[in-house]
């Protein structure tokens, strides 16, 4: 047989344009074993998962210490970067025209499924968000503020829009990484509430705590002593007492939380 | 503030920590027949002596920070929303903690140590050590423990009245928080302090305080007493306790709380803050671009720009075409005379990072190969109808067959006329010519030819010579 037995490129790509693979992209047996399927791990790889810092930010210049930076994702950067993870046994020309074929597809999905990976994490239900901008967001944080307030909150607005996360990390001891779907011009941080502390305002020796309303939880103009048992010990029994006289209810320790709770603060950064 | 924080006064565990026993009766009516009751017996394990540092989500004030807390309470949250609840004091009712979390100055001479339960236990003159209910663990565990002089503690222990008042649970929502591998539920514990910190005296700069997280198991008879003067301890110049968990922190004059940390925080795109003299490089720069090392393949050094994926303004540039290899995406300016190697980098980071995985590996190969095979089994087909003149995508045996019989009969008409109708054994080893069709199947025809019997074919070319 002196023919080349190898099909000439466009028959390749003819030869795959009839299959719909990407079905197969989902778990299969083995997947369901190993716990990650293809597109999550591309997934992944799309929302920077496993990118050395260096490649991230290049020089310690970039990112100073108590500094908040935002910044566009580059979609050709996330191209390559797919391209290159998929470019494994890609030897033979049958490869090459197999993923010409269906990259572009891939890519589409990874980006499209990239919004699945945080519930994931968060073991939470996926829910199917619509897909309004592939355009991609974000922002580093250098602060003491990562790992001094664990479980930090971030809410991101675009016009008034609240925007999806796709990735809030702390990426080592003080700097975290955000991604968000579509582009940021607005940016809340919040106290995390399962860190709200215990406080009360003091004049001198004597400490008093604003109420808050049992309804809504604002705090009311009534203000009633924090009573002390000496050497800086609150008495919680006599505080309770005096909380019950002026809200008229039982104080239990879920009342003495909601009334002791000093008022979070909200941190909002808007882009000039 | 739109969000929600749900507070508890407690989360009880559905069985606390201790030994159980399961029976089972059966009784029967039958006479003289008795069924032997069936025992089981359990365990149900809880923290007793440490806690481990996994179990703590988080503390206010943050560990080793140093900052303005003289007027609020320490607190300490723990991922168990039940853990406080999961051992009950003898003498108090359920919902009240097992642990409480007491705050000491520097200057309160506390001795910390750490060591392992037997030391812990082993008696010492002066010191009273609580008794604990300890059926499970080894002598050689490693806990911590603390020596309290007996006034202090007095003072700080909480009231019997107070307990119920230290502990709660919370439930938030992990809509808007860092992602946190460790956290899966919404539900937290929280221990607060009955103390606040001591803010420093003139002349101080920072006082040094300790929080630990203390067992009061072996306290309930002091804490439900009535006279508390006649304890056996008031004997003891010091009091030892558990220490489950313990963190440090200052309490200073300087501020160091979420608002003063964000007022510090300077906000900005993500761009360098550097000028350059020439315009060109300045330019670069702008855009991100970093000068960094490039050992190229053969041994020589330069220096090449490199731009990371995260852009000051939306990309500029045009879509970038998937390649063979990385080196193809390296992109030379002739006027500058250096190169831009971000996207090679990238394409190669993918490469390693998805060489690393090897799962991805395995399910990638196995993807291309089942789409390959998906794609020759197509094709086959595909030829195979057109050879056939078969239109449908996918034929159907009849129509296979039907078609089989038509391309047969083209062969006998082309055999016959090959070899002359006269002599059928001329047939035997003949080379038959291709025959005419839309599509020519390559090769020989006798490999493919139906079998039919010799007398089948004698039969037909009867048929021809009797016209």
């Amino acid at each position: 047989m002196s023919e080349s037995w190898i099909p000439a490129q466009q028959d390749f790509v003819d030869f795959f344009g009839s299959v719909k693979p990407l079905r197969a992209l989902r778990a299969s047996v083995e997947e369901e074993e190993t716990g990650q399927s293809m597109e999550e791990t591309l997934s992944r790889l799309s929302l920077l998962y496993d990118i050395p810092f260096a490649y991230l930010v290049p020089t310690e210049k970039l990112l100073a210490s108590n500094q908040i930076r935002f910044f566009y994702l580059d979609p050709n950067w996330v191209r390559v970067l797919l391209d290159g993870a998929m470019s494994l046994g890609r030897n033979a020309s049958v490869d090459y025209a197999h993923d010409t074929a269906f990259i572009e597809e891939v890519y589409q999905r990874t980006i499209e499924g990239n919004s699945r990976i945080r519930p994931l994490l968060q073991g939470k239900p996926v829910v199917k968000s619509a897909l309004s901008t592939s355009e991609c967001t974000g922002f580093l944080l250098r602060s003491p503020l990562v790992h001094g307030w664990r479980g930090l909150e971030f809410k991101a607005y675009a016009g008034g829009e609240i925007l999806t996360a796709l990735r809030l990390e702390a990426l080592s001891e003080d700097v975290l990484l955000g991604l968000y779907q579509g582009v940021i011009d607005k940016l809340e941080l919040l106290e995390p509430p399962e860190s709200f502390h215990f406080g009360f305002n003091r004049n001198g020796e004597n400490l008093s705590k604003r109420l808050r309303g049992l309804q809504d939880g604002t705090l009311t103009e009534t203000e009633v002593p924090v009573v002390q048992r000496g050497n800086r010990v609150v008495d919680f029994c006599r505080t309770a007492e005096t909380m019950r006289n002026a809200l008229g209810v039982e104080i239990t320790s879920a009342h003495m939380a909601l009334e002791m709770i000093q008022n979070p603060h909200i941190a909002v950064i808007d882009k000039k | 503030m739109k969000g929600s924080l749900n507070l508890a006064p407690y989360a009880l565990p559905p069985l606390e920590a201790g030994e159980y026993q399961v029976t089972v009766i059966q009784e029967t009516s039958i006479s003289n027949c008795k069924v032997a009751d069936a025992v089981m017996d359990f365990a149900v394990e809880a923290e007793q002596i440490s806690v481990a540092p996994g179990q703590v989500y988080s503390t206010y004030p943050p560990k080793g920070a140093v900052g303005t807390y003289g007027s609020c309470l320490a607190h300490l949250i723990l991922h168990r929303r039940t853990l406080p609840w999961e051992r009950t004091l003898p003498g108090a009712v359920r919902g009240i903690p097992w642990v409480a979390l007491l705050v000491f100055s520097e200057d309160e001479n506390v001795r910390v140590s750490d060591a392992d339960y037997k030391q812990a236990v082993t008696p010492t003159q002066g010191v009273y050590i609580p008794t604990i209910n300890r059926r499970f663990g080894s002598d050689s565990e490693p806990c911590r423990f603390i020596d309290i002089p007996r006034p202090l503690f007095e003072d700080v222990l909480p009231d019997k009245s107070d307990l119920p008042y230290l502990a709660h649970a919370r439930k938030i929502s992990l809509d808007d928080k860092v992602t946190d591998g460790q956290v899966k539920s919404e539900w937290f514990s929280c221990v607060t302090a009955n103390r606040y910190p001591r803010t420093p005296n003139e002349g101080e700069d920072a006082v040094k305080h300790s929080a630990h997280l203390v067992s009061l198991e072996g306290f309930a008879d002091y804490i439900y007493t009535a006279d508390r003067k006649a304890h056996p301890f008031c004997t003891c110049p010091t009091v030892r306790m558990f220490s489950l968990t313990s963190w440090e922190f200052w309490c200073a004059r300087v501020e160091f709380d979420f608002s003063s940390l964000v007022r510090q925080l300077s906000a900005d795109t993500l761009r360098p803050q550097v000028t350059m003299e020439q315009p060109a490089l300045q330019k670069l720069i702008a855009l991100g671009y970093c000068p960094l090392d490039h050992l190229f393949r053969e041994g020589s050094r330069s220096v090449s720009w490199y731009r990371p994926p995260l852009l000051s303004q939306p990309s500029w540039e045009g879509t970038v075409a998937f390649c063979h290899f990385a080196d193809s995406l390296l992109r030379y300016d002739p006027e500058l005379g250096m190169m831009d190697i971000t996207y090679s980098a990238a394409w190669q980071l993918g490469r390693l990072l998805a060489l690393q995985k090897t799962p991805f590996a395995q399910q990638l190969m196995g993807w291309r190969l089942q789409n390959k095979q998906k794609a020759a089994t197509r094709q086959n087909i595909r030829t195979l109808s057109v050879a056939l003149n078969v239109s449908s995508r996918a034929p159907s045996a009849p129509d296979m067959e039907n078609t089989c019989r038509d391309i047969w009969q083209d062969v006998t008409q082309a055999v016959v006329d090959t070899c002359g109708r006269s002599d059928p054994a001329g047939l035997e080893g003949a080379v038959l010519p291709r025959f005419q069709r839309r599509s020519d199947p390559k090769g020989r025809l006798r490999t493919n030819r139906p079998s039919l019997s010799q007398q089948e074919l004698l039969g037909l070319f009867e048929d021809e010579t009797s016209e």
